[in-house]
């Protein structure tokens, strides 16, 4: 059987490579963390490119450039004229993009998404800085969209994750806004802790996001932009309440179920897709 | 940066570089002549023996003076018991060095790398100071390592050397505090000291604060080999003075407090039997681990009545040690629900936040907190003394967990509430306090609490 392959790109200040890398590897993927030079560069032949090796294509977190001129402003523009096409290309093959705070922020700059009607080349929503001005990490409830095509979230209704950003206010005219719903590209909202939206509430909401927006997918559910970091809770260790939760679970007699964290899901599903979709003959590579 | 390359490796370097859009260029050569030469435009313009560059400065001589804390006219206050406990456990709770300041650890992205087990902000709400903090620097090992810091510069107006030891025994009883092996510790010390090099005119006090300075040394020594810490030297800086401009055009010297920081890492083999320091189920039985001393020397309590006083806490690592590994085994075993060092503040501010930390209540009995002798109840309260623990356990961990602190400094002071009060009798079971755990926090919020 064909392995899964990954591609987390490094180097520039992007600092999530490991865990991310960590997370494709317990999904069950071949993952392999690559500097942007050698993405850009590392073609075999002249017309190769690196990607044509990889199912899905990670923009990890992280400051590329130190958040000049915008955070992930500079990898979008230095990935579009290098490999515009070959991106491009890839999505067409049907495979996956995932793009995780400074990743979903290079996402959002190269146009990738939202990708209305297939166009991936427009800058249309962006990614501003958050309403209270300052950086801020904490840990989120999400709504997930169960409505949505994204591939990514398959299966999740819930799920805690971690925020790390300064710049992570989504932000689009109400129109698009009113189109990523009326798509289902809504596919993770922030929420309070019974699960409905924070409607704006800090620190719910963490960074004032319109509607609430966390994460958005194109129109084919394959690319996925995330502010929250899925990678972050590879293990039970990271969630926040662990110390709390065993020792609730001890006095019932009970001991943490599993190791792994719920973070792993989304890549877990990116992999099962990916899996399905050679078996069945549907990617174009 | 400048680096060393085998020349045959120069090629592969330069192509690596090349990757990540460093510039590099080859400036010189390594040889056996014993100097160092530089060239520039084929002109030489510096040509040095290396011995002299590397040899260390001649040993720096200088005069110390110690004077004894009673000699400077230090003396303990006369403070009356307060009739308003309740009130001065709130006042003490909003103190800047006790007070929340979450907003400083959420501006720093504390989870980079994805192996943060302990988190800087622990507790229901996750707002409260974690004893320590604890990653998996190697993703799929359950090992991992712990860090802490600690700093009480305010000691210094008393002895130094027992400022030292206290700081270094407060670093320790944080990463031991959340499961850290006591046998793996490893320290860094970063002074911050006043000028030592004494002038008669400009720094007339300066042979003094050389001796505190070899006063903080000599406990470094002591208490480093007594806990088993390897020191990695960290940045020192020995110039902490000002001259501040008056009202008058005229200015001030102001010399900074002789203050270390120091750090401690340990690790953990099991990530999973990390605890934290909140009180976590109603029902659990509140112990303290060590005693409570007539220390509130340099102290929270002493500087909000503005005093310093002159019992400073005292660090006995020797008879501590037995306690430190005990709490070690207890952790592995998984008896305790929580633990949390007590520093800065002593037990009433320390069992105030393991109790905010679970927002549950605490019913204290004062009296069955093991004293060297017959204490006030506000000593008891807000003595420093080191070497103790705060700990919450499951009532049926109690024999198994008393069993093996047989022989050691022990209390079982109270029990975990639901109620969300913190009840403190004293001795003869006349109620100190009976405080609302929300007040409590609300008070121990303000002073920072809107500042993201």
């Amino acid at each position: 059987m064909m392995p899964v392959r990954a591609l987390v790109l490094t180097g520039y200040g992007l600092n999530c490579d490991y865990e991310t890398d960590y997370s494709l590897k317990l999904s069950g993927a071949e993952s392999h963390r690559l500097h942007v030079n050698e993405l850009i560069h590392g073609g075999k032949s002249g017309s190769q490119s690196v990607l044509d090796d990889y199912h899905i294509l990670v923009f990890d977190g992280g400051f590329s450039w130190g958040d000049d001129h915008g955070a992930g402003v500079l990898l979008a523009s230095k990935l579009k004229f290098n490999m515009g096409e070959q991106i491009e290309a890839f999505i067409q093959q049907g495979k996956l993009i995932i793009g995780i705070c400074n990743g979903f922020q290079v996402l959002v700059n190269l146009g990738l998404l939202p990708g209305f009607e297939g166009n991936y080349q427009e800058r249309r929503v962006a990614l501003i800085g958050n309403d209270r001005g300052n950086f801020i990490n904490t840990w989120v409830n999400l709504k997930m969209n169960p409505e949505s095509p994204c591939v990514f979230t398959r299966g999740l209704s819930h799920m805690e994750l971690t925020v790390r950003h300064g710049e992570g206010k989504f932000y689009a005219s109400a129109e698009d806004i009113d189109l990523l719903f009326s798509h289902g590209q809504v596919v993770a909202q922030y929420a309070n802790e019974k699960g409905d939206e924070a409607r704006g509430q800090w620190p719910m909401n963490p960074n004032g996001s319109l509607r609430d927006i966390a994460g958005i997918c194109d129109p084919t559910g394959r690319i996925l932009g995330l502010m929250p970091h899925p990678e972050a809770f590879n293990h039970h260790t990271n969630h926040p309440d662990w110390t709390r939760r065993r020792e609730a679970l001890l006095r019932q007699g009970k001991s943490i179920e599993s190791l792994e964290g719920d973070g792993i899901q989304i890549f877990r599903n990116a992999v099962e897709y990916i899996k399905n979709a050679i078996e069945s003959g549907t990617l174009n590579a | 940066m400048t680096i060393g390359v085998k020349p045959e490796h120069l090629d592969r370097f330069m192509e690596l570089s090349e990757k990540h859009a460093v510039e590099s260029t080859v400036i010189g050569e390594y040889n056996d002549s014993g100097y160092l030469r530089l060239d520039y435009k084929g002109k030489t313009c510096a040509f040095v023996r290396v011995d002299f560059l590397t040899a260390d400065f001649p040993q720096w001589a200088f005069d110390a003076e110690w004077i004894p804390p009673e000699m400077r006219g230090l003396k303990e206050p006369v403070i009356s018991e307060p009739k308003r406990y309740g009130a001065l456990l709130k006042e003490m709770l909003s103190r800047p060095n006790i007070c929340c300041r979450n907003w400083i650890a959420r501006q720093y992205d504390h989870e980079v790398q994805g192996g943060s087990v302990i988190k800087p902000l622990v507790g229901k709400r996750r707002d409260m100071a974690s004893d320590a903090v604890v990653v998996r620097p190697i993703l799929d090992l359950q090992r991992g390592i712990g860090v802490a810091q600690a700093l009480n510069p305010h000691l210094s107006q008393i002895d130094t050397y027992h400022m030292t030891a206290l700081t270094i025994d407060e670093a320790v009883r944080r990463v031991l505090a959340v499961g850290c092996d006591p046998n793996e510790l490893g320290g860094v010390d970063n002074f911050c000291w006043p000028t030592i090099q004494y002038d008669p005119v400009q720094n007339p006090d300066g042979k003094y604060k050389a001796a505190q300075l070899v006063r903080a040394n000599w406990a470094l020594r002591d208490y480093c080999l007594a806990y088993g810490i390897p020191l990695l030297s960290g940045k020192d800086s020995m110039y902490i003075d000002g001259n501040l401009e008056g009202p008058f055009g005229e200015r001030r010297k102001i010399s900074g407090l002789p203050t270390l920081l120091f750090t401690v890492s340990s690790t953990i083999e099991d990530v999973g039997k990390c605890v934290t320091m909140d009180a976590k189920i109603p029902g659990d039985l509140v112990y303290v681990l060590g005693e409570t001393r007539n220390e509130l020397g340099g102290g929270e309590y002493y500087q909000m009545m503005g005093e310093v006083g002159l019992h400073v806490p005292e660090v006995d690592a020797d008879a501590l040690w037995p306690l430190y590994t005990t709490l070690h085994r207890a952790i592995q075993q998984g008896l305790l629900s929580s633990a949390h060092a007590v520093t800065r503040g002593g037990l009433g501010v320390h069992l105030a936040l393991v109790a905010m930390g679970g927002e549950l209540g605490m019913e204290i009995r004062l009296g069955d907190v093991r004293c060297s002798h017959a204490l006030a109840n506000s000593q008891i309260l807000f003595s420093e003394s080191s070497g103790r623990f705060v700990v919450t356990l499951a009532p049926d961990k109690q024999r198994t967990f008393e069993e093996i602190f047989d022989g050691l400094k022990l209390s079982h002071v109270g029990v975990v509430t639901e109620s969300p009060m913190l009840l403190v009798r004293d001795g003869k079971g006349l109620i100190l306090m009976d405080e609302e755990i929300s007040h409590l926090k609300d008070c121990w919020n303000r002073p920072f609490g809107g500042l993201i």
